[in-house]
């Protein structure tokens, strides 16, 4: 089960659609890493993902209403901000964000010792570099499949694309990755 | 299937996402494929690493941030707050510095022509300041204006005039003004209404009640300018001063200012007789009826030119008076604003 799952629990969409201000607060807190990590991973900068997370929870708080279920509320979140993240990047009017290399400074992992961060340090840089280099159109579906765990089902409804349309483009994504990170592969 | 085309399905394999015909396609292909099955393990291998990418955390604090946008106010309403809301501040203030400013407007406006008022009536001050001391007490009537009236004993006539003259006389002051030669009977008329007013009067009018009756009597000088003098005297004097200041008027010149003293005639006449001596002698007896003074006199050639000054009120009976002596040419007119005519006249035979 993935983090905020549980915010699909029977009764707290009702209490959305009521305008409960701590059911709205907890549908943030249950999804909001999730939701940060798409944009953070779609655009390469902390500040401009948060600009967009947040406005992809104040875009779903307004359109509460219209959400009628029939997927699961972080399907319907991701939707919004994957859109949010494509609109921005078509967008042509955000700062040059050098992709890959912020990403490397905001995810590493704070754990483990000099050695060991090192060389996680090593494969997650170029984990997101390779994320970062992909297009767009392939970077959103790893994203979404591979790093967030979305069925393709789930991603074709979130992006409107066809089935076939995102298991050929996912197919295109990895087989870039497979050529990026061909070091790191057995 | 060629191995292009099963490579295109290996990721959905993985994902095992493909349908029944294309898993057993695949499957019957790798079973015979090392390079595909090969490239299957590599694109495994390319999916596991993806999952050890760690997740991302949203910044703390993101969760407030987005309750506290989402819970605030909508744009709207948060634009119109930023329009109107200062205004609720701005308003009062901007509203009581207005009023201010009118207020301010309202008391320059009053107070601005009651300076230009007192400015032009610099000169008939006098008149003006006779009023205030004699607010408490009977206020004499005109001096030797009226001399016919001016004989009864004060408290009689004070009673008649209260009977002849209605208290709405009193603002007639500015019309009785204007009459080119009023009759002694209306001078007086007009100061006791002013001194009945005065009596009836608990206490002494205050300052700006005396300065708005000056404004309002406009050219109160020009009629009651020859009780002025009286006023000023008897304002000093005892009770009584009232009876003498009826029987013996002032003479015109013990009003007469340093200033009015050094003015010019503004008035000169030239009167040709046939008796000079008798004519200046008439003309004594009609200064001194008039209440006017004479200032001045000296010979020229033939000619006796005497310097007179007339109060205003008496000026059009004296001159009328004057003019039955003789031929008169009078030139020039007298000052209206002056309580006192300043006249040359020129006798010659």
């Amino acid at each position: 089960m993935r983090e905020g799952d549980g915010a699909d629990a029977p009764g707290f969409l009702e209490r959305l659609r009521a305008g409960e201000p701590r059911a709205f607060e907890e549908l943030v807190a249950a999804h909001q890493h999730r939701v940060f990590g798409v944009a953070l991973r779609m655009l390469g900068s902390a500040a401009e993902a948060e600009e967009i997370a947040q406005e992809a929870f104040l875009r779903a708080h307004r359109s509460l209403a219209e959400f009628r279920g029939d997927s699961k509320l972080s399907t319907w979140l991701y939707a919004i901000v994957s859109r949010l993240c494509l609109n921005r990047l078509a967008s042509g009017d955000r700062k040059a964000v050098r992709h890959g290399e912020e990403i490397l400074l905001r995810v590493a992992d704070p754990r483990g010792g000099p050695e060991a961060d090192a060389e996680r340090s090593e494969l997650e840089g170029a984990l997101h570099r390779a994320i970062a280099e992909l297009s767009e159109e392939r970077r959103v579906l790893v994203i979404l499949r591979d790093l967030e765990g979305l069925s393709y089902e789930e991603i074709a409804a979130a992006l409107g694309l066809e089935l076939g349309t995102v298991r050929s483009r996912l197919h295109r994504a990895r087989q870039d990755l497979k050529d990026k990170l061909e070091r790191f592969l057995p | 299937m060629n191995c292009h085309e099963i490579r295109e399905l290996l990721s959905a394999w993985l994902d095992e996402v493909l349908d029944d015909a294309e898993r057993t396609a695949v499957d019957q292909h790798l079973a015979g494929c090392a390079d595909c099955r090969r490239e299957l393990e590599r694109l495994r291998s390319t999916v596991s690493l993806l999952a050890r990418v760690e997740p991302a955390r949203a910044p703390a604090g993101f969760v407030d941030r987005v309750v506290t946008r989402a819970h605030s106010a909508p744009w709207y309403v948060r634009l119109g707050r930023f329009v109107f809301v200062p205004l609720s501040i701005k308003l009062p203030v901007e509203a009581g510095a207005m009023v201010v400013i009118a207020l301010l407007g309202v008391y320059l406006l009053q107070t601005t022509p009651e300076l230009k008022d007192a400015a032009r009536q610099d000169t008939p001050a006098p008149a003006m300041r006779a009023e205030p001391p004699a607010a408490p007490a009977p206020s004499p009537p005109a001096p030797a204006a009226a001399p016919g009236p001016a004989q009864a004993p004060a408290p009689e006539r004070d009673a008649q005039l209260r009977k002849a003259v209605p208290p709405a006389a009193a603002p007639d002051k500015r019309e009785r003004s204007n009459v080119a030669a009023p009759a002694p009977a209306e001078q007086t008329q007009d100061m006791p209404e002013k001194r009945k007013e005065a009596g009836q009067e608990p206490a002494p009018p205050t300052a700006p009640a005396m300065a708005e009756r000056a404004r309002a009597a406009g050219p109160l000088p020009r009629t009651a300018a020859p009780a002025s003098p009286g006023l000023r005297e008897d304002s000093a004097d005892k009770a009584d001063g009232d009876r003498k200041a009826l029987a013996a008027p002032p003479a015109a010149s013990s009003v007469l200012s340093a200033k009015q003293q050094a003015a010019p005639p503004s008035v000169m006449g030239a009167l040709a007789v046939k008796d000079r001596p008798a004519a200046e002698r008439a003309l004594a007896d009609l200064i001194s009826r008039t209440g006017a003074q004479e200032v001045g006199r000296r010979q020229d050639g033939a000619a006796t030119v005497v310097e007179v000054v007339v109060p205003q009120a008496a000026y059009a009976a004296f001159v009328k008076d004057l003019g039955a002596l003789g031929s008169l040419r009078v030139d020039g007119t007298p000052a209206e604003a002056l309580p006192l005519v300043r006249l040359s006249v020129r006798i010659s035979e």
